[in-house]
């Protein structure tokens, strides 16, 4: 994959006066370039053997959620590889200890857990004849998103949080978002096989309207350290391009806050610049990013991080037609349609009913001075919704 | 011109035989008319004059001459003017202008008949400019000069000293060999072109030699100290294929080693990158000296980190010597003289600084008329201009260089591009003044400045200025002074305006006064010394916050100041033992102070230095000592003659320096900041051994050198895994402090003249760092040894210059080396709901290697030395092959996968033509 980016500066014409008389002229192209590829390096390694923890202590429901898993070797299987059977405790560092049982695969839970916010806690983890740690962490108080808020850009949609801590306390801020957007399929089926017969569809058989819902992935942080008073303004969370199948219909994002200490803070925005905003010519080299769980065991290690707190959320909604005019497009995918008959090649079709596998979808009727002649044809990507990773189940906070 | 030729033989043939005139005089006159000189002449003797009283009405005439005869005090009188003058056997006197009569046949015209008469030149009846200088340089070079007052006693010593000088425009030549055969003493001229040499009473012939001039002698006879001045003609081919030349026997016979010096000329013709000859790029082709990358210009010296070189601009510092991201290199080739390379064997006077020293001299003006010269490329225009201010005396030297690139910019279709800004700008001027022989004054101003905005909403500015006054004195033949004071600032400035609220300025400065005073004592003709005391005093400004507008919520932050002073005073000598045997020691004492005011804080032993665990803050007050450094630097080298054509060469050097700069990036970025030792970061120490042997070939065209070094490096420093450099008011707890091993051996063939010439030079060295600490985290690596990130083993260089004819002219560079290390990632891991990377060890693996080619051709305009404006043009293409070199290498979380890219810079080959100016 190689792609170019070329400056041809033609008809760079200038004219030259030298020595009274004479006139040079001359016509010069500079193409710049610079080019992205690829690339895998050869790495010599054979295992690794990396306990990677990520646990996070809910003040706000008194509950203990660990996730343990293994790091896979670059270029390998990426699938999760869970650690089980580990023994683990919460402990707050006034000495108290809190079992934290595995509850699914890797996956370890904790609830009821009497929490003291002036405490701080940190997770022990004890699996295969090795013993991991975090460093105490405090609980810091989240404070409420003031508002989301909207505004068209150069060719995108912009999603912006405010938020504020009028103690001037919180300084560190994360955003989590989960993300719901409601669609249509690019043809509307309006009828169905039952069995070889083609029927139409009731109202409850549509598969039309679809609800998808994303959880974001990316790191987005902010500190308010450098300002005078602890004010998020216009943190700009989320880009939507023009077009985007996001915004064709109605789009709502529940966004999640938490503050966050300065140490969890430094951890994600390490994580961030080593892993997602690279590529520049001004980076740092890269590096490992621990975070705070260490190895207590020689030749044992760990990565992960261990933090304590309470997230508050708040959902925000944007439909198509709040857009202005420029953003108001949205990319479908080609979706031609084919025509079938119902009586044996009674007009140009493709296929008749009869030759149809079941697989395709029918749109709609096409009629011939009131008698039906035959159907327009389509495939499940194109009429069929959930084709695209949605449900046909309206959430309940759906308008 | 064949007939003319046939007649004027014919004339001589028949009219005119050549006398020597035996008739001996006294003339005495300070300053009378020619017509009174010859009235005198005529009456005293049977001679009779012929001339055109208008070649020498405006003539007067100086003449001193005791019972002489009258051939040497014609001589005498004429030499310095257009006149010649021939006698014939009627004693009859022409003098004519431009040419010569030949009032006889040149000895062997017909072939036989040997007259032993006075040896009279050649007749060459073409008598351009260029050949009458020749003719004048004969003259001169067959005339014997007197070095003080005559006299019988020739036992002793005498000391000549003078200048060297370029004929054409005044200015002092450097580096100029100066030196008599039998027995073998020499000299070489100094950066103001003064040379001292020492000789027993008695006849010499004296050889001049210097890059890209002729070569030329001198018939002296020593009777005391004296003073001679020098002229030396440019090699007016301008085809370079003979620059290198004095540099031949340098290489073999000097004491120094690891040493390059590059004269502008021989950098002019190599290929050019976006149509500029660039200093930096062109000492990256020399042994020993490596990048990071390409677009860079931090240099990497016999294992040396970007920091640790001295880059001087007539004697002031230079802190960052690139534009754009350093595709250009901020001298003007324009105003350029040489360019020095120490790496190692570095003399007692230099000192700061732990690799090398980058010692960049400009020209000095043309003392004699107003010229200048210029440049057009695709991306830069650049013009300079020259002259004397009072003629002879004072001179200046104007160079001015900018970029069009953000009109070019903006013309663009791309938004990101055309959003996009780069500018930059760098300015000269030098002013020379010669009070009287005695006294000399030197003003250089430097400026540059950059302004680039990518796409993004920030913009990054940065500046270097500099400027420094220079006063020469010579107190005798032996001994002279310099007094240098100058002023360096280096600022850079960051600027983010879209988001009002969180608009913002971010500013760093660091400034250095300084003071030296040096001294050259030619004490005879076995010991040269030199010794001198500098200060430096340094302020800096690691970095100030502030909010931009009214709207602004950001809250200044304003990094506390440092200041420190760093002074030293040194003593060397260069010590002729015996023609094989030469050697130079020296030591240098430098003593630093970090300095207050400023608030330290206080940490624990024992554990890792973080915030968390600051324990107190030291408040000291202006003036007061924060920390104090000191030690002695004692810089050795040997030369052992191996035969006239081989030698050996043995040096050993200790440095300190007490600044450095913390940039965890791999190339040197304009947002690098710059550190005062202090407290926590200690001074830097550098040792190094190094051998060489050194050969020439074939009548020294081809020179062989052979250079091997270790190096050790204390207190260098390192980071933490992920630390902020970037306002951080306890940088300390985000350095390590690492020492370095360094060791290779550099190979080089070179040959200097002839229709092919260039260099070939192969390289393997390596880099090791080691940062151990009881506390993990102040370790890297768990304490081992590891590379660099600017070790790479292999490296091999190819510079070719053919000559195709004296207007073509074709040059090829071909570059290759191992890839730098790099720390990939080596694990993937899921955190948070995304896939993550975890690295290697620091440094484990490498990027792709580096190959490269470049070719060049220059054409020159006609030869006419009478022309309003010489012109040429250059047609460079730099990375001929295409080759997508690895600029770094990354790998990004895109859709929950890990992938990895390749960044190339200059990733196809870049075409540009160049036309070139001067008047």
């Amino acid at each position: 994959m190689n792609y170019w980016r070329i400056m041809i500066f033609k008809d760079f014409i200038r004219k030259h006066v030298a020595s009274g008389s004479r006139f040079f002229i001359f016509a010069m192209i500079f193409v710049s370039l610079s080019c992205v590829e690829s690339y895998s390096p050869k790495l010599d390694v054979g295992e690794v053997d990396i306990l990677v923890v990520d646990g996070f202590l809910d003040t706000s429901d008194s509950t203990v959620v660990v996730k343990l898993s293994k790091a896979n070797v670059l270029g390998g299987d990426t699938a999760l590889i869970k650690v089980e059977h580990a023994v683990i405790t919460v402990e707050s560092n006034e000495g108290s200890s809190y079992d934290v049982v595995e509850q699914s695969p890797g996956i370890y839970h904790a609830t009821e857990i009497p929490i003291d916010p002036s405490k701080q806690y940190r997770v022990h983890v004890s699996v295969n004849n090795a013993e991991y740690e975090s460093d105490f962490e405090g609980i810091k108080k989240t404070p409420e998103i003031d508002s989301i808020t909207w505004k068209p850009g150069d060719g995108e949609t912009r999603i912006y949080v405010n938020a504020h801590d009028a103690t001037n306390s919180t300084h560190y801020y994360r955003w989590d978002y989960t993300e719901t957007y409601e669609y249509n399929a690019g043809v509307f089926s309006a009828y169905k096989f039952e069995g070889t017969n083609v029927v139409a569809r009731d109202y409850n058989d549509y598969i039309f309207t679809c609800w998808k819902t994303t959880e974001s992935s990316s790191i987005r942080i902010n500190s308010t350290i450098q300002l005078q008073s602890d004010v998020v303004r216009d943190f700009n969370l989320i880009r939507l391009p023009v077009g985007t199948i996001k915004l064709s219909q109605r789009y709502s994002v529940l966004v999640k806050q938490r503050a966050l200490s300065e140490s969890e803070y430094d951890f994600l925005d390490q994580l961030e610049k080593t892993t997602e905003s690279i590529g520049s010519l001004f980076d740092p080299q890269p590096s490992q990013v621990p975070g705070n769980i260490h190895s207590l065991t020689a030749g044992a290690n760990a990565l992960g991080y261990f933090s304590a707190g309470n997230s508050t959320s708040k959902r925000f909604f944007l439909a198509f037609y709040e857009l202005p005019e420029a953003l108001r497009k949205v990319n479908e995918p080609y979706c031609g349609v084919d025509t079938i008959c119902v009586r044996p090649r009674a007009f140009l079709c493709v296929k008749d009913v009869g030759e149809l596998d079941g697989t395709e979808l029918i749109g709609a009727g096409i009629y011939d001075g009131g008698s039906l002649i035959g159907y327009t044809l389509s495939y499940p990507f194109c009429a069929d919704c959930r084709t695209q990773g949605g449900v046909l189940q309206k959430p309940s906070f759906w308008p | 011109m064949n007939y003319s030729r046939i007649l004027i033989f014919c004339c001589l043939l028949f009219s005119l035989r050549s006398l020597k005139a035996q008739e001996r005089l006294t003339v005495v006159h300070d300053s009378i008319s020619f017509d009174q000189l010859v009235t005198e002449i005529e009456s005293k003797t049977p001679y009779h004059f012929y001339y055109d009283s208008r070649n020498t009405d405006s003539l007067k005439v100086s003449v001193r001459a005791e019972d002489k005869d009258l051939n040497t005090i014609l001589g005498q009188i004429l030499s310095g003017t257009a006149l010649h003058f021939a006698i014939d056997r009627n004693h009859r006197i022409f003098i004519t202008e431009g040419r010569e009569i030949m009032t006889e046949l040149p000895t062997n015209f017909f072939g036989k008949g040997i007259q032993q008469t006075q040896p009279t030149p050649g007749v060459a009846f073409d008598y351009t400019a260029y050949e009458k200088r020749e003719k004048q340089k004969k003259l001169i070079e067959s005339r014997l000069y007197s070095i003080g007052p005559k006299s019988t006693n020739m036992q002793g010593k005498g000391t000549l000293a003078g200048s060297v000088r370029d004929a054409s425009s005044g200015e002092p030549v450097i580096g100029a060999s100066v030196y008599v055969e039998n027995p073998l003493i020499g000299a070489s001229t100094d950066q103001f072109g003064y040379y001292s040499i020492t000789l027993p009473k008695g006849r010499y012939e004296m050889k001049i030699k210097s890059v890209g001039m002729k070569a030329t002698v001198r018939q002296l006879m020593v009777y005391a100290d004296g003073k001679l001045e020098i002229e030396l003609d440019q090699d007016v081919t301008p085809l370079k294929e003979v620059v290198i030349e004095s540099e031949k026997d340098v290489r073999v016979s000097s004491v120094q080693m690891g040493m390059e010096r590059l004269d502008i000329k021989t950098m002019k013709n190599m290929p050019l990158a976006l149509g500029e000859t660039d200093i930096m790029k062109i000492v990256l082709t020399l042994p020993g000296v490596q990048t990071v990358g390409e677009g860079t210009v931090g240099l990497n010296v016999r294992g040396g980190a970007t920091n640790q070189n001295l880059i001087l601009f007539n004697d002031a510092v230079v802190y960052n010597p690139s534009h754009l991201f350093g595709f250009f290199s901020t001298f003007n080739p324009d105003v350029l003289k040489n360019v020095e390379l120490y790496k190692s064997g570095i003399t007692a006077d230099y000192g700061g600084r732990l690799s090398s020293v980058l010692d960049v001299t400009s020209r000095e003006g043309n003392l004699k008329k107003i010229s200048g010269s210029g440049g057009i490329s695709p991306i830069t225009g650049r013009i300079s201009l020259e002259g004397p201010i009072v003629k002879d005396k004072t001179s200046f030297l104007l160079g001015a260089r900018t970029t069009y690139s953000d009109w070019i910019l903006g013309k663009l279709h791309d938004k990101d591009l055309s959003h996009s800004k780069a500018s930059f700008f760098d300015l000269n001027l030098n002013i020379t003044h010669k009070f009287n022989e005695k006294n000399s004054l030197y003003l250089s101003g430097y400026m540059s400045k950059d302004k680039f905005k990518l796409a993004a909403d920030t913009t990054y500015s940065y500046s270097d200025k500099n400027a420094t006054i220079k006063w020469k004195h010579i107190f005798n033949n032996k001994l002279y002074a310099v007094v240098t004071g100058g002023i360096s600032r280096y600022s850079y400035n960051i600027e983010s305006i879209v988001n009002p609220v969180n608009a913002f300025d971010m500013g760093f400065r660091i400034q250095q006064i300084n003071g030296k005073v040096d001294f050259n004592y030619y004490l005879n003709s076995k010991h040269t010394i030199t010794a001198g005391l500098s200060t430096i005093r340094y302020n800096l400004s690691p970095g100030n916050y502030r909010p931009h507008g009214s709207e602004s919520l950001v809250t200044p932050n304003l990094l506390q100041h440092e200041q420190g002073q760093e002074s030293a005073i040194y003593i060397g000598d260069n010590f002729e033992v015996s023609p094989k045997l030469s050697l130079y020691a020296g030591i240098r004492y430098s003593y630093y102070q970090a300095l207050g005011p400023k608030d330290a804080y206080t940490y624990p032993d024992g554990v890792a230095k973080t915030a968390r665990v600051i324990q107190d803050t030291l408040h000291y007050m202006a003036g007061k000592s924060i920390a104090t450094y000191h030690g002695a630097e004692p810089r050795f080298s040997i030369r052992y003659s191996l035969g006239q054509k081989s030698s050996v060469k043995l040096s050993y050097n200790r440095m300190r320096q007490y600044i450095q700069m913390l940039s965890n990036t791999t190339a040197i970025t304009p947002t690098d900041i710059w550190k005062l030792s202090d407290g926590y970061v200690k001074p830097q120490i550098g040792d190094q051994y190094s051998a060489g042997f050194y050969t020439t070939l074939r009548g020294s065209t081809i020179d062989i050198s052979i250079e091997g070094y270790y190096k050790m490096m204390q207190n260098t420093a390192d980071y933490k895994n992920g630390a902020s450099l970037l306002l951080n008011h306890h940088i300390e707890t985000d350095i390590v402090s690492a020492r370095g091993k360094a060791y290779g051996a550099e190979f080089m063939i070179r040959k200097s003249s002839g229709k092919l010439n260039g260099w070939i030079s192969y390289t393997y060295s390596r880099t090791f760092l080691q940062a151990k600490s009881v506390n993990e985290s102040e370790s890297v690596n768990h304490g081992a040894w590891y590379p660099a990130s600017y070790d790479k083993p292999h490296a091999f260089n190819f510079v070719g210059n053919y000559k195709i004819s004296r207007r073509f002219n074709f040059s090829l560079n071909t570059t290759y080396s191992t890839g730098r290390p790099i720390t990939l990632p080596v694990a993937t891991y899921e955190l948070g709901g995304a896939l993550r990377l975890s690295y290697s060890d620091r440094n484990h693996y490498r990027i792709p290697d580096y190959f490269r080619m470049d070719l060049s051709i220059n054409i020159e305009g006609n030869h006419k030395v009478k022309k309003l404006a010489h012109s040429s043009w250059s047609f460079a293409v730099y990375n001929l092959t295409g080759r997508n070199n690895a600029y770094s290498v990354y790998f990004k979380s895109e859709n929950g996968q890990i992938k990895g890219y390749k960044l190339s810079i200059f990733a196809q080959p870049i075409p540009t033509i160049t036309y070139n100016f001067r008047f």
